[in-house]
């Protein structure tokens, strides 16, 4: 489990995070939301020990980063940066998803690294240099690189940042693979609809503090969202203007729209 | 570091050449006088005038950074044979154009650089180049430093021996980022037009009466600094 006791986190005095108390329970999928600058990646580097909180402390399965090397925390935390590009410097797409594995003395850094490759979906690029794939492309090798490890907790930076709707779906099924295998994700996103559709919790920041944190129902009420800038889920909107009850994924949204029609026509028949 | 700070002061809105002769004159004297006081007066004069400007935090945090460096300055110095108290000096003129270069860029707007460095007759094409390169100065530095975040968290150990070894997944990376940039911001500037016809400007620049006190009070201190190592 992951816990934030009290973490306060500024910048020479600008405020970054303050008096978070938050907890990540293992094998979900938690978001968090909020406009640019609200402080959702300061608190991701808060939990694998880039940054160290100044006040309180971040626990991660009660070790407190505080006491502990970032290259340490990184075996059991992976990151997944916003620019691909920080990564990338092997001659191939194969090396750079074996480079973690190899620096964490995995017993077979190249079964780790086909296996990551496999699941993203980047088998035909495997020779290429990963340096002249598209930016999408070079996206998806930066998670290869983190997945090949396979850290229990995953924290993504803007992880849709690039991706076609279709690609965005299959980004999906690979997370919701890696929780069914016991990992735990945290996500910090401005894409509130495939958040929505995923997340089994969410934490909505806001100039540095939580406003607002619990089941995604939570972006229903109209207080939070225009608080935090932000813009609510389709679902939601189409649960809202049909009177269901709300919901957020599309699938449960539209097995309500299909249960919905089948009573229309069997009342019309 | 060495971001520009758009603040409402006095300083801030003198006209940015005598940003540029104060800066000159304390480079000037700092590289050309060896007198300790001398230099010691141009550290106060700098962060009086960070502290005028309200980028005195700026200026510190830069500074610091650097002290690491002026430390092996000294060390290297007397590891060669100097004395101590010329190893001082170096340090200390490193230390001074640091920080008075973390004032200037603070406080010169990049279109103000622009139109100062073309008061002085330099081509328009050179410049820009100037202005883009002092100003991508601390994006460069924000990249640096995600990219070694991102590499340890990757599991690679920069530290002791094996920073020679960590080299190359450093290096690689910002070069690429750079040059990416450096390609969107070409494609960015020819989409605009740049360079179809001669450039005009919208703003002229014109000295007002701030400016002759400041300038007269930067030669005042040329002057004063002159007397004191010269006496």
């Amino acid at each position: 489990m992951i816990e934030f006791i009290e973490v306060s986190y500024d910048y020479y005095g600008q405020i970054g995070v303050k008096d978070i108390n938050l907890k990540i329970e293992e094998g979900r999928w938690v978001s968090l939301i909020g406009a640019n600058g609200s402080g959702k990646t300061t608190l991701l580097k808060l939990i694998n020990g880039l940054l160290k909180p100044k006040k309180g402390d971040v626990l991660v399965d009660g070790i407190n980063t505080k006491n502990v090397k970032t290259s340490f925390l990184s075996r059991k935390v992976g990151f997944v940066f916003q620019n691909p590009d920080y990564y990338l410097f092997s001659n191939s797409v194969l090396d750079e998803v074996m480079f973690a594995p190899r620096n964490f003395k995995s017993s077979d850094p190249r079964r780790c690294a086909k296996e990551a490759i496999d699941r993203l979906g980047l088998n035909k690029y495997v020779g290429r240099s990963p340096l002249e794939l598209s930016e999408g492309e070079r996206e998806r090798v930066a998670i290869a690189s983190v997945l090949s490890y396979k850290p229990k907790y995953i924290l993504l930076d803007e992880p849709t940042k690039g991706m076609d709707y279709r690609r965005k779906l299959e980004f999906s099924k690979i997370l919701m693979k890696l929780i069914e295998d016991g990992h735990t994700v945290v996500v910090a996103s401005h894409d509130v609809e495939w958040v929505a559709d995923n997340s089994d919790k969410i934490a909505v920041l806001h100039k540095g503090e939580i406003i607002a944190n619990g089941p995604m129902e939570l972006l229903s009420k109209d207080v939070i969202l225009n608080k935090a800038s932000l813009i609510k889920p389709q679902t939601i909107e189409i649960c809202e203007t049909l009177d269901l009850e709300v919901k957020c994924r599309f699938k449960e949204v539209s097995k309500e729209c299909l249960s919905i029609k089948q009573k229309i026509q069997s009342f019309t028949r | 570091m060495f971001k520009y700070q758009a603040k409402d002061t006095k300083f801030h809105s003198l006209d940015p050449r005598s940003k540029f002769l104060w800066f000159s004159i304390i480079a000037l004297l700092t590289l050309f006088l060896e007198n300790v006081f001398v230099n010691i007066l141009l550290i106060v004069i700098i962060f009086v005038t960070a502290k005028i400007a309200k980028v005195l935090k700026q200026a510190i945090k830069t500074t610091l950074f650097f002290i690491p460096a002026m430390f092996i300055v000294i060390f290297l110095n007397i590891l060669l044979g100097a004395t101590l108290i010329f190893g001082v000096v170096l340090a200390l003129r490193l230390f001074i154009m640091i920080s008075g270069f973390q004032v200037l860029l603070s406080t010169l707007h990049p279109s103000e650089l622009i139109d100062a460095l073309e008061s002085f007759n330099l081509p328009n094409e050179l410049s820009l180049s100037l202005s883009i390169s002092f100003h991508f100065m601390p994006i460069v530095i924000d990249d640096i430093r995600n990219i070694y975040d991102a590499q340890r968290t990757r599991g690679l150990e920069i530290e002791g021996i094996r920073k020679i070894k960590a080299i190359l997944p450093l290096i690689i990376p910002l070069i690429v980022i750079s040059l990416r940039r450096a390609m969107d911001l070409a494609e960015a500037l020819e989409s605009k037009a740049y360079g179809s016809a001669k450039r005009t400007s919208l703003g002229r620049l014109e000295f007002k009466k701030s400016d002759y006190v400041f300038i007269s009070l930067c030669f005042l201190i040329l002057v004063i600094a002159l007397i004191v190592s010269f006496r």
